[in-house]
């Protein structure tokens, strides 16, 4: 059986783990390194993981329906199995993003929740990718089109979204707060974003993996029961 | 031999002449309000209770004797267009489920962006006609100024009608033969229309305003929304296809 | 695959966590700039709290996906367990 074989894929596999799980030790030192913002103080050491979980969501919401697009226009299952599995990982990194952000806001701001641009399009977000979930999971007969819809809408939506929430509210650190970071942050940042955009990499394809063995799995019931009723 | 004068034969298998794409759009929207207008179920059911709904949103924010402010009232009014708009593609595309008459606009020559552009135009027709109503009980409940700007607000209804439409008509399609078809529709649309409701409501608000209607701002959400459309007008035509007829 | 897992919850999750204890020190850096840009709650609750809700999260997704490609491999062995046993009383 082809998905129980070790072969190539399976050490790159191991490798990019590998990497991440160096990064986990890895990016701690060097976000604490990082010099101490001079307005908020040690709380904006929160903006190193909370910038790139907002960014991997972004992504994730991007890639889910450009895979859905192809999916439903090519109908290959392979890009069904990518877009299910960044809806997921859109999923998670949000539940970050939106966690984190608060904890930030608390200390900064004085209050969890301000309604602010940023943190109103990360819900709105989050909130589409768990549409798709629903529309997956209870969508009838023709839930995987009805979700791949979801999704293109949805990728569609970001600019919308965006936009629409920052004309009605904003204060948030400015957009432009990357070009006006101080540069001796801005290693941090970007080596931050990588690790994270490795570990979205890892999970995807470790999340692609299940899918596979679940599609082949399905095949090879069918195949004993056809084998069975023919003994 | 005489010559025989000359008749004019068609061949037998001649390719019939389609009509255009439009006429073909229009077919499907004449058909749709033909076949409301002969009950009315939709337009009654959907104006009662997008009246019911503004009746519940008074009781809920008015204190005293103070109206609520423009930005509550436009809210309002855009909320129970959602409300009303949810109910009427959902009892839109059950006609269509129940008499299996789907099958048959399917399997009749023509092409699906025509079907969908024809269901947006017309739901988003029976969906305008019940807001003009609500509106007009919006600003006599809660002295809401509509007659300052009465143009600018129906193009705002209007285009936000029409977004709304555009991506419930795919959702609708997709889920005809889903068992969870009620749950799920505004659990899916909401998130998507949202953008669509916080522009049409921030403009409306703008509008109503008496002492300060910001008219600059009531341009920008209109060009927001036919942007909104014009997207996920064209996300809907391409998908279309493959959700209401895959499985 | 469980082989990687339990390599990363034995063998770096407690190190990792060590760390995380011994983040604070950075605290002892820290020099305001003014009375008033002095932050007023303590932060040091709230980013760790915040890290450490982000590891674990990806912690327990990576775990969930570990568990269901398990049953997933666990199926497939009886399947072929299935299959094998058609074919020999064929």
């Amino acid at each position: 059986m082809a998905v129980m074989a070790r072969g190539p894929s399976d050490t790159r596999f191991i490798v990019a783990a590998a990497v991440t799980a160096v990064g986990f030790l890895a990016v701690p030192f060097i976000i604490v390194r990082a010099p101490i913002e001079s307005v908020m103080g040690p709380i904006q050491k929160i903006f190193y993981f909370h910038v790139p979980t907002a960014w991997m969501l972004m992504v994730s919401t991007l890639v889910a329906g450009g895979a859905s697009l192809r999916y439903l226009f090519r109908g290959t299952p392979g890009s069904d199995r990518v877009a299910l599995a960044s809806a997921e990982l859109g999923i998670l990194f949000g539940i970050c993003a939106l966690v984190s952000g608060p904890l930030w806001g608390k200390v900064a701001w004085g209050k969890y929740w301000t309604w602010d641009a940023r943190q109103t399009s990360t819900l709105l977000l989050w909130m589409l990718l768990l549409a798709y979930m629903l529309a997956r999971t209870y969508g009838g007969p023709a839930a995987r089109k009805l979700a791949a819809a979801l999704a293109l809408f949805s990728a569609a939506n970001v600019p919308l979204v965006y936009y629409s929430v920052r004309v009605w509210r904003t204060l948030h650190p400015d957009s432009s707060v990357v070009p006006t970071l101080d540069p001796r942050m801005r290693p941090a940042l970007y080596l931050s974003t990588l690790f994270f955009l490795t570990l979205w990499g890892v999970l995807l394809a470790y999340r692609l993996r299940l899918e596979r063995v679940r599609a082949a799995l399905a095949e090879l019931e069918i195949a004993v029961e056809d084998a069975e009723e023919a003994v | 031999m005489a010559d025989e004068p000359e008749v004019a034969t068609t061949p037998l298998l001649a390719e019939p002449v389609r009509p255009a794409f439009f006429t073909q759009v229009l077919t499907i929207v004449r058909k749709d309000l033909r076949i409301e207008w002969r009950n009315r179920e939709i337009a009654y059911t959907t104006l009662f209770m997008s009246g019911l709904i503004v009746l519940i949103f008074a009781f809920a924010f008015i204190t005293e004797s103070t109206n609520p402010g423009p930005g509550a009232t436009a809210g309002i009014l855009w909320v129970a267009a959602l409300f009303a708009g949810t109910v009427a593609l959902g009892r839109t595309f059950d006609r269509e489920r129940e008499n299996e008459s789907i099958r048959s606009l399917l399997l009749a020559p023509i092409p699906r962006p025509a079907i969908y552009l024809g269901k947006v135009l017309a739901t988003a027709f029976l969906m305008v006609l019940v807001e003009l109503v609500v509106t007009l009980l919006v600003g006599f409940l809660f002295d809401a100024r509509i007659e300052t700007y009465p143009f600018r607000l129906c193009l705002m209804l209007f285009l936000g009608t029409v977004g709304f439409a555009a991506v419930g008509v795919v959702f609708s399609a997709a889920l005809l033969r889903a068992r969870s078809r009620d749950t799920l529709l505004a659990s899916l649309l909401y998130p998507v229309v949202i953008p669509v409701f916080l522009a049409g409501a921030k403009g409306t608000g703008q509008l109503l305003d008496p002492l300060t209607p910001d008219l600059g701002g009531v341009v920008f959400w209109t060009q927001f929304l036919a942007a909104a459309d014009v997207i996920f007008l064209a996300v809907g035509l391409w998908a279309f296809e493959p959700v209401v007829t895959g499985e | 695959m469980t082989r990687l897992i339990r390599l990363l919850s034995t063998r770096i999750a407690p190190p990792l966590v060590a760390l995380l204890c011994a983040l604070p020190v950075w605290a002892q850096e820290y020099e305001p700039v003014t009375e008033a840009s002095q932050p007023k709650t303590d932060p040091s609750p709230f980013v760790i709290g915040a890290y450490g809700f982000i590891w674990v999260a990806v912690l327990v997704y990576v775990v969930v996906v570990a568990r269901g490609l398990g049953r997933a491999n666990r199926e497939i062995e009886e399947l072929r367990r299935r299959v094998d046993a058609a074919s020999r009383s064929a």
